[in-house]
């Protein structure tokens, strides 16, 4: 067996000595002293790392001081050293990992953490919220105003201000699905998008586990790697990101069709839990072409046609064709620029000052050859999840907007993948993000 | 059924599923080194932009103090604006409020900044005023002084 198809390594025998475990039990007490620093320390209010936000975890702080850059990507620092050997050990030194019970306490208590703070580095969620109160409570289309329509609501303090008037680039599923929240007043629908983010991860870790599992690969070691990550837990579940839940109906995608034996309504039952993830958020609907190109299986086509119907006759009828046209909002994105893509770091390296019009059309063209590939690849045998993974790993890089969650998404596939190649290169891409961020810990500006 | 069926789709036997990739090691070599070569420029593009953006902060540094010794105010937190007079130059815009408060909250006076580093100072070359809580944007600009380049783009 090559390399490149190595599973996991199972799990280590329960009979296992704990006392050659002491270095993972020290990288994971390092990566909860390191969250729980961070957390409290942003409980104390609005700083670079910290979006202005109601005080909701304002009872937290107290013990050190405010989040500043430096405390911030040091304490960034320690936890993706600790996570990057847990991590080895998991994957190369099975004798040294944590037990399966030890990786559950692990995650139960950083997601307590998570869920007991404030909101982490970006404002999206806030927009979430915006989008929902237009809707539910002032009657507005969040298709076709931006959250300034509702400026005199309070939620408007706490939108970024790029984002004030622009129309939701979200789907119409996710949109429709926070309507209900609206109601429970800004702080109440805090609270609940970040139960709904982890809820979410709770959902992708269990799929994450199981589908590893079924593959022969060690469970623990994979949902480690996915909810002990550094961008996962403090950009994503950090920021109460709906990509989590768009990675949840992927993921369970996944699960529904990687068991012993799968039922015309499993199949059907994925398709459709694609396009809802689609109608989440229209990445997940990159997955969809290479299952359904692997398994070659009628009802897993129904089941997305069927769900793709309903997302658009319920879209149209409550949001209209606006609500339907989720690829304009995505055109729309993909027309910004942010100073962590790739192609921005490409464009300095060349010494060019930015991305340009045609650099987006060069870049898009890079990522048709390489999804024509991938869709090649697949039709003539390759493993449909990695092809997923790798699709969406080159979507992230080749984006000339690129956040921190974004180069999230193909995670969850590459640990439950056969083709190793394809964990490396998300936790390279991930790690060279990190490296990017360290500039304001050298020459602090102020 | 006939024999040029696949049996678990249904479809042509030349259409069905396939178990295994046909396994190239030649094809599994290129993949691996295109990778490896992507990997190699993503990493050096991402040291070379965090060593750039180092260099830009020592400039921004430099620029606070500039601001603070070319107004004579102690404000706190003034804004930095790269960009404000094209992509191509190390010209910042530096804004800061007038009176105490928080940002934004008052009149603020901008300096226009530009050139080497000379004793922790940079060359000041113009400047303008902004409103409270409004953008940078030459119709709000008043009170302009300096080289043309700033002035020239002053409306008021």
């Amino acid at each position: 067996m090559s390399a490149a198809t190595q599973p996991l390594p199972a799990a280590a025998p329960k009979s296992q000595s704990s006392s050659g475990r002491a270095f993972a039990y020290v990288a994971a007490a390092l990566i909860v002293l390191a969250t729980a620093l961070i957390f409290e320390a942003a409980s104390w209010g609005h700083e670079s790392d910290v979006p202005e936000q109601p005080r909701i975890s304002g009872w937290i702080g107290g013990f050190t001081g405010k989040l500043t850059y430096d405390v911030f990507l040091l304490s960034l620092l320690v936890f993706t050293l600790a996570y990057a050997t847990l991590s080895a050990f998991a994957l190369r030194l099975p004798r040294l990992a944590l037990s399966p019970r030890a990786v559950i306490w692990l995650l139960v208590v950083l997601y307590t953490i998570v869920l007991l703070g404030p909101v982490l580095i970006s404002t999206d969620v806030f927009s979430y919220i915006a989008y929902a109160r237009m809707g539910a409570i002032h009657g507005i289309n969040p298709y076709e105003h931006g959250p300034h329509a509702i400026w005199y609501d309070h939620i408007y303090h706490f939108v970024g201000k790029d984002w004030i008037y622009s129309p939701t680039a979200y789907g119409p599923l996710y949109t429709l699905l926070t309507y209900p929240f609206a109601y429970l007043g800004i702080d109440g629908t805090i609270w609940s998008m970040k139960l709904i983010a982890l809820g979410s991860t709770a959902g992708i870790l269990w799929a994450t586990w199981r589908i590893a599992e079924r593959r022969g690969f060690d469970g623990a070691a994979a949902a480690l790697i996915v909810g002990v990550n550094p961008i996962y837990l403090l950009y994503g579940a950090g920021g109460a990101h709906n990509d989590l839940l768009m990675m949840f109906l992927m993921m369970g995608a996944v699960a529904l069709v990687v068991a012993p034996r799968v039922t015309a309504g499993r199949e059907a039952t994925a398709g459709a839990a694609l396009v809802a993830g689609a109608l989440i958020k229209v990445t997940a609907g990159a997955v969809l072409p290479f299952m359904v190109l692997s398994r070659r299986k009628m009802p897993a086509v129904l089941g997305a046609l069927a769900m793709a119907i309903v997302g658009v006759i319920v879209a149209d009828a409550v949001f209209g064709i606006k609500g339907v046209d989720i690829f304009a909002a995505l055109s729309r994105d993909s027309s910004f620029v942010s100073t962590d893509s790739f192609a921005t770091e490409f464009a300095h390296l060349i010494g060019k000052p930015g991305v340009f019009p045609i650099d987006h059309d060069l870049l898009k063209g890079v990522l048709v050859v390489v999804l024509a590939y991938l869709v090649w690849r697949t039709w003539r045998g390759y493993e449909w999840i990695a092809a997923s993974g790798w699709a969406l790993l080159a979507i992230s890089v080749t984006t000339t907007w690129l956040l921190a969650w974004y180069i999230l998404w193909p995670l969850p596939l590459a640990v439950v993948s056969k083709d190793r190649r394809l964990l490396a290169a998300v936790l390279l891409v991930q790690l060279v993000y990190v490296i990017h961020q360290y500039s304001p810990l050298l020459v602090p500006v102020q | 059924m006939s024999s040029s069926v696949d049996r678990r789709s249904g479809l042509a036997a030349r259409l069905g599923p396939r178990d295994e990739d046909s396994r190239s090691p030649r094809r599994w070599r290129i993949e691996t080194a295109v990778l490896i070569i992507a990997g190699i420029l993503l990493l050096v593009m991402s040291i070379n932009d965090t060593s750039r953006q180092t260099i830009v902060n020592e400039r921004l540094k430099v620029d606070l103090v500039t601001w603070s010794h070319f107004t004579g105010l102690d404000t706190k937190e003034p804004a930095i604006e790269q960009g404000v007079f094209g992509y191509t130059n190390t010209i910042d815009v530096v804004c800061g409020n007038l009176k105490p408060g928080p940002p934004e909250s008052t009149v603020r006076q901008c300096a226009v900044i530009t050139g080497p580093d000379v004793h922790g100072l940079r060359h000041v070359i113009g400047g303008y005023r902004l409103p409270a809580y409004s953008d940078d944007e030459p119709a709000r600009r008043f009170d302009c002084y300096g080289e043309k380049l700033v002035t020239e783009t002053c409306r008021r």
